[in-house]
């Protein structure tokens, strides 16, 4: 799903989500993750596992409206690349939609939700 | 494509249309008007005075003569306006004003037995006014008509109304009593595009939607606008349709199947994996979806898929059908 590579970019402009540090170990994402945005997503995601100890991290949902395909791949890519215990609070419906629908569920065995 | 004048036959007979420009509703009216006329049916427009031109400019196109139609007393044209003010007493409407009125119309048009369609855009006209709740109760009287008395109604309303701040609430009542609301936007081939078609069929989907009726559109709408502007890298138009059984979305996009795909995958509609039509994330489009399809067509192509009321009905996501989600291991 990545836009970038050969072909020439698709304009976005929009920046329609944030993800904020909130303590150590701790990241907040907010607002609506889509294609326009995942890739930056991504990027944000690996400093955040790149600063992460032994012990993982955890990210709050509780302000996530939407989150598609593309944001969930990212999080599950970092997930699996960092082989850390993943936390994820006040996850939106939308997340277990796709999360379920796309298989990511049996795959990513590292994430785990707590209510 | 779907328009409202099919989307107005059978068992749907109170449609909804939001409209974008003046000449995009001349287009679906036109044709609903026209489809009617040529199945034999008697045909009610309630209208502005540059919306029935518009619209009689749109029968012409189609070789209907809208003054012989109304001669022969097949088209029955009525202002607006003026029908609105033989019912809209003060700050309320005289129901019984408006049945007398409304049946006296419908009546002339059944002559004979025949099936009646009618556009009517009275409601607009008093939410245009401010008066929203008085639309919303019009629209319920339209309704209860409709359950006396059987004729297709298709309402028109400016898609500006989705726009307004603090109307949501009206607009998803307004959907609610429609047996259907079908509507139809463009965007332009970029990746922001994908968040406003979802925004778009999220506030069509109206107030009254449950958690996963808005979380499955919006997954649906999401993929389906992110294939065309990310594997077709077109723009696209989206359209928006939902009954009491079904919501359906539809992506038309400007690129052919064989444009993409090459001459070895041979565009068969329903039956083609769509991993191999476009892209993998329409594969989970396919597992929320009752039906789907791929048509193709000499200048691009639809994908659309429908949602199934079990599915909109679902209290909480995850559904039935799907696993409870993993708990915290200690």
């Amino acid at each position: 799903m990545s836009v970038t590579g050969e072909q020439p970019a698709i304009p976005a402009t929009g920046h329609p989500y944030q993800f904020t540090a909130d303590g150590p170990g701790r990241w907040r994402l907010s607002g609506e993750v889509d294609v326009a945005v995942s890739d930056q997503f991504a990027t944000s995601l690996a400093r955040a596992v790149g600063a992460a100890g032994a012990d993982g991290y955890a990210i709050s949902m509780d302000e996530l409206r939407f989150i598609d395909l593309s944001g969930l791949r990212a999080l599950a890519a970092a997930a699996t690349t960092a082989g850390v215990r993943v936390e994820l609070h006040g996850v939106p419906a939308v997340f277990w939609r796709y999360w379920y629908l796309a298989g990511f569920s049996e795959a990513v065995t590292s994430v785990y939700p707590v209510s | 494509m779907s328009h409202p004048g099919q989307l107005a036959g059978g068992a749907v007979n109170h449609v909804v249309h939001f409209y974008g420009a003046d000449d995009e509703l001349a287009d679906s009216v036109g044709r609903y008007l026209a489809d009617g006329l040529r199945s034999g049916e008697g045909v009610v427009v309630v209208a502005t005075a540059p919306h029935r031109l518009a619209f009689e400019a749109r029968l012409a196109r189609e070789g209907l003569d809208a003054a012989r139609e109304r001669r022969d007393g097949r088209l029955f044209t009525v202002d607006a306006s003026g029908l609105l003010g033989r019912f809209l007493a003060g700050p309320r409407l005289d129901h019984g004003r408006f049945e007398a009125a409304a049946l006296a119309l419908i009546g002339r048009a059944a002559a004979g037995g025949r099936p009646v369609r009618v556009y009517a855009e009275m409601v607009a006209l008093l939410w245009d006014a401010g008066d929203v709740a008085l639309a919303i109760e019009l629209e319920d009287l339209w309704t209860k008509l409709g359950t006396r008395l059987p004729f297709g109604l298709l309402c028109g309303y400016p898609d500006s109304v989705l726009a307004e701040p603090g109307t949501a609430a009206a607009v998803g009542d307004v959907c609610q009593l429609h047996s259907a609301v079908a509507d139809q936007r463009s965007f332009p081939a970029e990746l922001d595009s994908v968040r406003a078609a979802r925004h778009y069929v999220t506030g069509l989907l109206g107030a009254g939607a449950g958690d996963a009726a808005a979380c499955d559109t919006a997954i649906v709408a999401t993929e389906l606008a992110a294939n065309a502007v990310l594997h077709a890298r077109s723009g696209f138009t989206m359209t928006f349709y939902r009954s009491a059984g079904v919501t359906r979305i539809a992506v038309r996009d400007m690129v052919p199947v064989h444009v993409l795909e090459g001459a070895e995958h041979e565009a068969t509609g329903e039956g083609v994996p769509f991993e191999v039509m476009t892209g993998h994330g329409l594969s989970v489009v396919a597992r929320l979806a009752s039906r789907w399809a791929v048509d193709p067509l000499p200048d691009g192509k639809v994908v659309w898929a429908e949602l199934p009321l079990s599915v909109l009905r679902a209290p909480k996501p995850p559904g039935p059908e799907l696993p409870a989600p993993p708990r915290q291991e200690n």
